[in-house]
């Protein structure tokens, strides 16, 4: 039998916001323990929190962004259970009335569309952090992460393959990076996705049994680990078993899921509204301005792309991948108005520096201006690809403009059509079995004296040029 | 529970509230929390009879809306003063003991 793999994926985000949602604590990562907390957020009898404005902003951006319907009221409840991490022992959460409802992404992948729904969106409270202590039996906690900010994003069970589950994942990323909600470092934990997964007989309408694995913050992990347990779900019932409802963890050394030692059965978290915080009315005139500050959304950006630009949906994708490759491409473009050319640099020179590097892009540090110069003048003809390559390394190495590097080091393309044709007639003088070669049938000699031209030219020629002078004085000669 | 006009607390009904508010309790005291939470429930039962279909509910004692504050950040409790509300302490950090996974 063959069975249709069934995905639903809970996204939570953690918002970038200056202060935590309760509280006036900062939201920093990398903090000393412990060192970012205050009665409100560690939950010490008689703090009352307030609602912070910048997350409700933040998550209606992300509502319209994700074409969620808005709640004109929302509020928050309490999600009870006891934890180490969660020092009032119990989540401020929204049950009831969450923020947004019935929004959805359209993915793509090889070449077909799909609406992944969302089934809604709402603001929560992050817990804080358990260490195990390495030395003694025992647990550490730090509470600097407990009140940080947090959009939960429920898919509907839509996704249908790993492949596709990533490109949502890939699509929502970028989507909460460009509207400045989160930085989305899934290795700092700031966007992790619980992870649900069912497998069914194809075309059947109803859903099998779900396994649940929480947490899970890299791209890879997420891909392998639905694969290997849509397969043990197939292999299980194949053999005549049945699938529990559960949490697994994922372990990545293992390559396999095991599941979760739970002394909770059945979690009953008895949710109730919260009387601390009042409700959020939110009038159609915030709606109105947060939409009107919304920036171009990626989607948008590679429809303009490709319609107006004339890049490749291939292209349109790479450029828009994320907001700092995206505003460089977009500043790039403006300046030198070769799309195109852009696109070619940044998929190939600059993304292979970032992976040299070992960077994000928001850490490199490259001017609009100099990779525009760079750019250019390659289009231009004024430096060939291979040293404008070294052109680039030196402005990001040394910090040095572009046009003063090429003079400084007498790199500009010979274009003195004569030197050309000159040193074409003495390496082909110098060459002869190579031209006997061309003459029999070996087109590759002419690919042996284009370099062998260029070597003797410094490497300054542009090498379509010479190759086709190559080729004319081999067809007289 | 979900039956409204049943006036007792079964002892695993009364075990299971126990165990979610994580207390170990004897025999007898978990019997005598049967006895009080029937009541309370009993009291709810009451309220039940009373016709609200033209009332709104309340989900909060104050009537007042967007209770919000500026995104500004500040600094909170140093670390000895909320490291000194317990004995379990190392490294910064407050101790529990080992959790699974
Ligand atoms: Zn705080």
């Amino acid at each position: 039998m063959t069975y249709e793999t069934v995905i639903g994926l809970e996204v939570h985000v953690e918002l970038s916001t200056a202060s935590k949602i309760f509280c006036g604590c900062p939201v920093t990562y990398g903090q000393e323990p412990n060192t970012k907390c205050c009665p409100v957020c560690t939950g010490l009898p008689g703090a009352l929190p307030v609602l912070n404005k910048n997350v409700v902003e933040y998550a209606l951006r992300t509502c319209l962004a994700v074409n969620c319907e808005i709640s004109r009221i929302t509020r928050f409840d309490r999600k009870n259970y006891f934890y180490p991490d969660l020092p009032k022992a119990y989540q401020i959460s929204q049950l009831y009335q969450p923020i947004g409802r019935n929004g959805w992404l359209d993915i793509e992948v090889n070449g077909t569309k799909r609406r992944v729904r969302i089934h809604e969106l709402h603001m929560e409270e992050d817990a804080g952090k358990l260490m195990h202590d390495p030395w003694e039996d025992q647990t550490l906690v730090d509470y600097n992460r407990c009140g940080v900010p947090l959009l939960e994003i429920v898919s509907e069970p839509d996704l249908r393959s790993a492949e596709e589950a990533l490109t949502y994942l890939e699509q929502l990323r970028g989507i909460l990076q460009f509207i400045g909600v989160s930085d989305c470092r899934m290795e700092e934990g700031s966007l992790r996705a619980d992870v649900n997964v069912s497998v069914r007989p194809a075309g059947s309408n109803e859903f099998g049994t779900r396994t649940e694995m929480k947490n899970m913050n890299s791209f890879k992990a997420i891909g392998r680990a639905i694969e290997k347990e849509s397969l043990r779900q197939i292999e299980l019932l194949n053999e005549g078993g049945r699938v529990i409802q559960e949490t697994r963890r994922w372990d990545e050394n293992k390559d396999a899921s095991f599941p979760m030692r739970s002394k909770e059965d059945a979690h009953d978290y008895r949710y109730f509204p919260d009387p601390d915080l009042t409700a959020v009315h939110v009038s159609e005139d915030w709606i109105d301005q947060v939409r009107r500050e919304l920036p171009e959304l990626p989607a948008d950006r590679r429809k303009r792309y490709i319609g107006e630009l004339g890049l490749s949906d291939y292209e349109a994708q790479i450029v828009t991948g994320h907001p700092v490759i995206s505003g460089l491409f977009e500043d790039v473009y403006d300046l030198t108005k070769l799309a195109k050319d852009t696109a070619s640099w940044i998929m190939g020179e600059y993304l292979q520096l970032l992976k040299d590097k070992n960077c994000g892009p928001e850490n490199l540090s490259l001017s609009a201006e100099d990779l525009a110069a760079v750019v250019s003048m390659t289009a231009e003809g004024k430096v060939n690809r291979v040293t404008a390559r070294k052109v680039l390394a030196a402005v990001i190495e040394d910090g040095v403009k572009p046009q003063t590097y090429i003079e400084q080091h007498g790199l500009a393309m010979v274009s003195d059509a004569s030197l050309l044709e000159d040193t074409v007639r003495r390496v082909l003088a110098e060459n002869p079995q190579s031209i006997e070669d061309y003459k029999n049938g070996k087109k590759k000699a002419a690919g042996f004296l284009v370099g062998q031209a260029m070597r003797a030219l410094g490497g300054k020629a542009d090498p379509q040029l010479l190759g086709s002078i190559i080729n004319r004085q081999l067809s007289e000669a | 529970m979900k039956d409204a006009n049943r006036n007792e607390l079964t002892i695993e009904e009364a075990g299971r509230v126990a165990a979610l508010a994580r207390l170990k309790l004897s025999d007898a005291e978990l019997e005598a929390a049967r006895f009080e939470l029937a009541r309370v429930l009993g009291h709810f039962r009451q309220l039940e009879t009373v016709d609200t279909s033209s009332v709104e509910p309340v989900f909060n004692p104050q009537d007042s809306v967007n209770k919000l504050r500026e995104d500004t950040a500040i600094e909170g409790l140093e670390r000895e003063q909320l490291m000194s509300l317990t004995e379990y302490v190392k490294d910064g950090c407050l101790t529990v003991p080992r959790t699974v996974d």
